[in-house]
Parts: C-alpha cells; sequence; structure tokens
C-alpha cells in the first residue's frame, strides 16, 4: 500500500478556488513559499521502515530526517548514497526532490541513481510507483530517475528505497596550489592520474587550490594517492598529501559558497568553460569561487558562466497535465494560478 | 472531452510521401526482404513490418517520423534487432525505422570525458574508439559486438560491468530525441527544480521518442585489471561466495556465475575458456585498479570462494588469458546453441542473498516442463539470465517454454524482486506488469505514455499492457488533454 492516501485526499479535495499544495519536509530546501501556495506536510510519514545491511538498501517514509536515516545504517557501517555533505538537514523525501549533485558522481552515480524505488501519488491523486529494492530494475518507466529534482511540482513521493554504501571510516587529500593561468593543465594532468573520489577547486584572486578526495588507507590508496601526486608533478605542480578530518568533510563536498553575494548561485559549465571562467575572473583581487570540475558545478563572482534560464521542458508540461490536470501541485512558479 | 481521433491509416499514402525525399534502395516493402525485420533476439514472437526505412540521419528520422503521423502508421525503431524483449517486433504492421547506419562517431573529448555518437555505432565500435583516448564506455552488455548504443538507450542496458559501473542511464550525459509527434528536442542535464528527462527516456524502449544523438560518459580505462575464476561443487556456494565477497567490502567490477550446463556447452563450443567440467558452477570476478587495489581484492575474493569450499581458483592478469576466461560468458549464449534450435534467455531480478533459493526454485520449473534450463547471470546485482533451451518450430515446446518463463518471473517477483534488469519490458513481458503493478499504477505510467504520445504509434504494443492504441488513450487521458493533443497534432502536421 503506498503511503500517504489521505495526504492525497487533502490536495486532491482542493477546490478550484483554492491555492495550489507543495510538498514540504522539514522545510530546510522549499525556502519562503509565496502566497498563494499551500504547504503540504509530509512530516507524518515518517519512520525507517527496513534497512538491510546486506543488500545495502534501506526503505524509509518521505518524512523521515536524514539524520535518523543516516544513523540507522551508521550501526552497520553503511552510509547514505552517494557521498553528501553531512549535516545537510532535511528528510530523505526533500533530500529526493532536490536532487542535490554529488561532487562524487562520476565515481558512483548521481543521487538519482542512489534511489533505487519511490512510491507516491499524482497531482491527480493517481498512484505512482517506479523501481524497487533490487539494484537493476527497468520494468516500466523509470520515474525514479525523471521526476528527481523536480520538487514535488509533478508528485508527492511518500516512500523511498534508497541505496547505502560502505563507509571508508577515513579520508584523505591531496591538495595543490596554483595560479589559475595553470589549472586547465592541472586538470589535463588529474585526468590521466587515478580517479579521486571527488575534486575540489578554490578560487581565491589569481590562485586555485586544487583538492582531490580519496577514500579510505593503506598500501593501495597510499599508492594511488601517490600516483594523483606523481601526475601533478609532471606537470611541474607541487602537491602534498593530507588527512581530511571526518569534521572537514561537509565542507568539502558542499558545492555552495554561502558567504558570497549575489551572482555566486551554482551553474553548470563544462571543465573548459569553467576553465576560462575560472581563468577570467581570477583578473580581480577579490574573486572568489568553488568548482566541481568532473560534475561541471560551481559558483563564481564575478561570474562570467552563464546559466540559461529554467524552463520547464515540453514533456514535462505534457506530463503535468495528464498528471495533475487541475493544477493541484504548484508548479514553482512564483505566481500561482 | 474530445477524443483523440487518430489519422485514419493510409500506408499507400506513406509510401508516397517518403519517395518523394528518400531513395527507392532505402525504402523496403518486399514481404520476403521485410521478413528479416519481423522478430528481434526474442524468436519467441513475430509480426511482419509495414514497410522498412533505412535511415542515415537525424533530419530522416525527424521526416520519417513526421511522415507516419501524418499518415497514421505506427513506426518503431531499430538499431541491430539484438533485444531480448522483443522491443523491436513491428506489431500492428508497424514501419521499421532501422537507425543502424547512423554508425559514427562524431567526437570524444578526453577532458570532459565524453563521447558524442549517432544511435547506430555499436557499442564495442564506441568502446574502442574510446580507448585510443584511454577510456571506455562501460556498460558492456552480453551482444555488445554487435547490439548499438541507440538500442541500449532504449531498453537502459546493462552488462557484467554494470555492477561497478551502472546501467545505460548513468553515462548519458544529453540526448537528442524525435518524440513521437516528430518535434525534435534536447534532453539534458535538468534545471535546479526540474525533473530530468534524460531519466525518463532512457529505457523507455522506443514509445516516447527515438533518440537521434547521444553524448554519453565516459570513463578511465583501469591502469590493471584482474580476472578470477572460482569453481564450485554447487550453484549455491557460488551465490554464497559471491555474498561474501559483498560483505567483506571489496568492490568487483564484475561478479558473474555459469552453471553446470552452461560450463558444458561452452567447453564444446568455439568458445571454450578451459572451465573446469567438473564443477557444478563457475564464478568469474574482475577486479580493477592498480596493482596493490587488484592485490587486495584478489584476497578477499579467494578467501570468500574459499570459505565456500571452492574446488579450484585461477588468475588471468595479461589481456590474452582474461580474454580466454571472458571469451566463455560472453560466449554463452552463442554456446547454447549446440544443446538446441532455440533459446530463450529471461532477465529477472532478486535480491541477491536470495540468488541461490531462487535458482533452486527455478531449477524445479524447468525440470517440471521438461525443459532444458542453464543459467548465466549477472550475480552481484542478483540479475538472473535463466535460459530455456527449445525448437521455435514445436508449437507444443513453445507452449512450455512460456509457460515455464511465466513461472520464473513469478517466482522473481515473490522473492522481492522483479521482471527486468537489463532487457526492458517489451512485448516479452508486457502481459506481466500486473504482477509488479497494479492497475492505477500501471494507469498512471499509461497516461504518461499518452502525453508524450497521444497518437499512439511510437513502439504500439510495448511496455504497457493494453497500452495500444491512440483512441483508447486518448479517452484515459485528462480532461482537456484531447484538444491539447488534437492541437499539438495539428501543429506538427501543418
Amino acid at each position: 500500500m503506498i503511503p500517504g492516501r489521505e495526504l492525497i485526499a487533502r490536495l486532491t479535495s482542493r477546490g478550484p478556488e483554492t491555492t495550489p499544495f507543495t510538498p514540504v519536509g522539514r522545510g530546510t530546501r522549499s525556502g519562503h513559499l509565496p502566497s498563494g501556495v499551500r504547504a503540504l506536510p509530509l512530516d507524518s510519514l515518517s519512520g525507517v521502515e527496513d534497512l538491510d545491511p546486506q543488500e545495502m538498501v534501506c526503505t524509509a517514509l518521505a518524512g523521515t530526517s536524514i539524520d535518523e536515516v543516516a544513523r540507522a545504517a551508521a550501526v552497520h557501517g553503511l552510509l547514505l548514497c552517494p557521498l553528501l555533505p553531512e549535516g545537510i538537514g532535511g528528510t530523505l523525501g526533500g533530500l529526493y526532490s532536490s536532487g542535490i549533485e554529488s561532487p562524487a558522481a562520476p565515481q558512483e552515480g548521481r543521487l538519482r541513481d542512489a534511489v533505487l524505488g519511490i512510491e507516491g501519488w499524482t497531482g491527480g491523486g493517481s498512484p505512482l510507483r517506479s523501481g524497487g529494492r533490487v539494484v537493476k530494475n527497468v520494468t516500466g518507466y523509470d520515474l525514479t530517475r525523471y521526476l528527481c529534482g523536480a520538487r514535488g511540482r509533478l508528485g508527492v513521493i511518500t516512500r523511498l528505497h534508497w541505496r547505502l554504501r560502505r563507509d571508508p571510516e577515513r579520508f584523505q587529500e591531496v591538495r595543490a596550489e596554483l595560479p589559475c593561468l595553470r589549472l586547465l593543465d592541472a586538470l589535463k594532468a588529474l585526468r590521466g592520474a587515478p580517479d579521486a573520489t571527488a575534486l575540489r577547486v578554490e578560487l581565491v584572486g589569481d590562485r586555485v587550490t586544487l583538492r582531490a578526495l580519496v577514500e579510505g588507507g593503506g598500501p593501495p590508496v597510499e599508492s594511488r594517492i601517490g600516483r594523483i601526486r606523481e601526475a601533478l608533478a609532471q606537470a611541474q605542480l607541487r602537491s602534498e598529501a593530507q588527512e581530511l578530518p571526518r569534521a572537514a568533510l561537509p565542507d568539502f563536498l558542499r558545492a555552495e559558497l554561502p558567504d558570497l553575494g549575489g551572482g555566486s548561485a551554482l551553474r553548470r559549465a563544462t571543465v573548459r568553460q569553467w576553465a576560462e571562467a575560472i581563468l577570467l575572473a581570477g583578473r580581480s583581487p577579490s574573486a572568489r569561487g568553488v568548482l566541481f570540475p568532473w560534475i561541471g558545478l560551481g559558483a563564481l563572482v564575478p561570474s562570467t558562466v552563464a546559466s540559461p534560464p529554467p524552463e520547464l521542458h515540453s514533456i514535462d508540461q505534457w506530463v503535468r497535465e495528464a498528471w495533475d490536470p487541475h493544477g493541484n501541485l504548484w508548479t514553482g512558479e512564483e505566481a500561482p494560478r | 472531452m474530445t477524443p483523440i481521433r487518430r489519422r485514419r491509416r493510409d500506408d499507400r499514402r506513406l509510401l508516397r510521401a517518403l519517395e518523394r525525399w528518400l531513395p527507392p534502395s532505402r525504402i523496403i516493402r518486399d514481404p520476403g526482404e521485410c521478413a528479416l525485420y519481423d522478430t528481434d533476439g526474442l524468436t519467441l514472437h513475430r509480426a511482419p513490418p509495414g514497410g522498412v526505412l533505412l535511415l542515415e540521419s537525424a533530419d530522416e528520422v525527424e521526416e520519417a517520423v513526421r511522415c507516419c503521423v501524418s499518415h497514421g502508421v505506427p513506426f518503431v525503431p531499430r538499431g541491430a534487432g539484438t533485444g531480448l524483449s522483443g522491443g523491436a517486433i513491428p506489431l500492428d504492421h508497424a514501419w521499421v525505422l532501422d537507425l543502424s547506419r547512423m554508425d559514427r562517431v562524431l567526437e570524444i573529448d578526453p577532458l570532459e570525458r565524453t563521447a558524442r555518437i549517432e544511435p547506430g555505432v555499436v557499442n564495442l565500435d564506441l568502446d574502442r574508439a574510446a580507448a585510443a583516448q584511454g577510456l571506455r564506455y562501460a556498460p558492456d552488455p552480453s551482444s555488445q559486438r554487435a547490439c548499438t548504443v541507440g538500442g541500449n538507450i532504449a531498453e537502459n542496458s546493462g552488462g557484467p560491468h554494470c555492477f561497478r559501473h551502472g546501467m545505460t542511464t548513468r553515462h548519458i550525459e544529453s540526448l537528442e530525441v524525435v518524440l513521437p509527434d516528430g518535434t525534435r528536442t534536447i534532453l539534458a542535464a535538468p534545471s535546479p527544480g526540474r525533473a530530468d528527462p534524460r531519466g525518463l527516456f532512457v529505457g523507455s524502449e522506443g514509445t516516447l521518442g527515438i533518440a537521434v544523438e547521444a553524448t554519453v560518459a565516459l570513463v578511465a580505462r583501469p591502469e590493471a585489471v584482474r580476472t578470477q575464476l572460482a569453481s564450485f561443487p554447487s550453484l549455491a556456494a557460488a551465490c554464497r561466495a559471491v555474498s561474501r565477497v559483498i560483505a567483506a567490502g571489496a568492490r568487483p567490477a564484475a561478479l558473474e556465475i555459469l552453471d553446470r550446463l552452461t560450463i558444458k556447452a561452452v567447453e564444446a563450443s568455439v568458445f571454450r575458456a578451459g572451465y573446469p567440467l567438473d564443477a557444478e558452477a563457475v564464478l568469474l570476478v574482475e577486479a580493477e585498479g592498480s596493482a596493490e587495489e587488484i592485490e587486495q581484492e584478489t584476497a578477499v575474493v579467494q578467501a570468500a570462494c574459499e570459505a565456500e569450499a571452492a574446488l579450484a581458483f585461477e588468475t588471468a592478469d595479461d589481456p590474452v588469458a582474461r580474454e580466454r576466461l571472458w571469451r566463455g560468458r560472453k560466449g554463452a549464449f552463442g554456446a547454447m546453441g549446440r544443446v538446441a534450435r532455440d533459446l530463450y534467455v529471461l532477465d529477472g531480478v532478486v535480491p541477491r542473498t536470495r540468488l541461490a533459493e531462487v535458482i533452486e526454485r527455478i531449477t524445479k520449473v524447468g525440470e517440471r516442463h521438461d525443459l532444458v534450463l542453464s543459467n548465466v547471470f549477472h550475480a552481484g546485482d542478483g540479475n538472473l539470465h535463466p535460459n530455456l533451451s527449445f525448437d521455435a518450430r514445436d508449437p507444443e515446446q513453445c507452449a512450455r517454454v512460456l509457460a515455464a518463463g511465466d513461472e520464473i518471473l513469478r517466482i522473481c517477483v515473490e522473492a522481492g524482486g522483479t521482471l527486468s534488469g537489463e532487457h526492458g519490458i517489451g512485448l516479452e513481458k508486457r502481459d506481466h506488469m500486473h504482477l509488479v503493478f497494479d492497475a492505477g499504477e500501471l494507469a498512471t505510467q499509461e497516461r504518461l505514455r499518452a502525453a508524450v504520445d497521444p497518437a499512439g504509434l511510437a513502439n504500439p504494443g510495448k511496455v504497457i499492457p493494453g497500452g495500444r492504441g491512440c483512441v483508447e488513450a486518448g479517452h484515459r487521458g485528462p480532461p482537456g488533454s484531447g484538444e491539447r493533443t488534437a492541437r499539438r497534432i495539428e501543429e506538427v502536421l501543418g
């Protein structure tokens, strides 16, 4: 039985004169809702229903806090997949709906790849289910990947099946400081080195710090670190390796610059475009930025990376009309119907 | 509500429209030649196409779809025709849009680690092109020497190395697609707060449109690779060894099991790999990484195999020896051709901790139906491929094969698994969808399909049970969708 039927009854009994709803977990990511939009709280749908350490899969209701899931997984030496900043708060459903990018995506897949299945309801009140608890599943349309990041605008997700990963317990980083002029060389050199779990680039003025995250310890990991450093050395770049304290991991993984003002919003670009943008930005002594080049996401001030305006793809428009003909769910536009 | 009216089907006018821009040599209407397209890798079912178009560019695909839509004619995209769920079988005399000539690798970018390709590129050809840059395309279905990446996108194909690297969908950066109404659009990474249409499109089996170009992600070729082969006194022991490997925290690139019958068939064929004939099962494990990482992983795998009383353990580091060990796995389906004329390759998924129990139940199904049943499977993912050998010329055998297949799929679902891990639903499992989804959930999927393909012409009769006709689909649509759809069709047709 798909949970949340009562909530959906509230949604679908909305009269034509009333305002649309938007699903809300703990409100950590929804921000301020514009007037004319009502919250559909999911916090009553909470709880880890099943966590199988052998299959490394967890099933939880959408309103379950991420911290609760993380605690349940930690008992078995497991983490939520993919690697994400700890302490990001909120609920599992909110995390799924945010579609937040993991800097480790090239190594372990995007957030949407970690969600094995979803259950919920369309805005029109029809049941919606996709995937399940097995790691491979191509049965029917892949609504799990489709709706990840849609912020509940096409449906209300009430239960999720989530993949878990092993906790490596230890993290290290290779660090190199260089002028932003050399960033492209460094990135090219790293493409020929063993893959790090994630790569972070920080810009201050005309200098960048390049930080490669490596998981685990022991001789194989030391050898990996050695070869990353060797690749940088071949590009005449000096580097050092150091332990990354667990407490510092969230900051490493956070694709945000909270202390930067306007214009620092995350943008998406190719590796080459980012290297060029950083080169341009670095002409200003006040330039600041953070970039995860392997996933193409970053924030930069002053920014020369243009982001296309968010568009509703025609497919989404058609699906919304089919699934929610009365517009029960808020579309995300500032002035709802 | 205005019901959607499907355009009256007119194949003759369609032909005339096509002849205006497509050379006659690329339009196949001869029944004998068309018969080559009446099935795919699922030879249990056949249906003759209305015609076949050999297309060579995205513009031609767009034009062909527009022509089909404007004449009410259903269409089915086709790559190499290696699909195993009947996804390319042209039901309803659909016209086949053959994309195998669109086989160019347009660009490989080593810095971005992407390749831009046409849909007819053969999977292995893409991997070889990437290899020249020190990269590889990770999804590697058993048919990778023949199957096209466009087909892989349609089915969300997997392969042995997807255990570590993920399915096709994980490797799709962006797609250029022709939607079922003939419009061409790009599906790329979504803006914040938007759904990810790439996720929906991959695995939609040609029912939501046709990919005419793809940008795929490539991964680094590993520094070193080691293939390990362990043989076991029972299939259950091999399955338990897999659980031990994973529980020990190892992350091999592939974990594959072949049972005794498959071993015998392989060893008697041109795919002979030197598998021990006294074993009830062999486990193939591939480790990737640095020499140190491989040594560490080998120790874990060996210990897991020894704990399950493995009969022998062999490792291969050099490419020739590794290729030999893989030859048996990759050629297993071909080798089964020695056992019988036809092979029905099933594709079910179960939680990997239940592999041994499920295999035992499946074996009994084969015995009960007096069928030769062999197993080759992606053990790390719990993705089973029970294979039933039979002679398709014998209707009684076919009936037994279908009945056994039905039972096997039910067992997988009962065990907490699902109908398909990598072959898709297609025609084969369309009528099994009710085992996984209830009527309301199927209706939600059907509404989505009807929203994207209101005329119901894109690969009709696949994926969703009963979701074949446009009128039927249109009547299921929400209020207002009829007018909207009619408007859209008119816009497309001008």
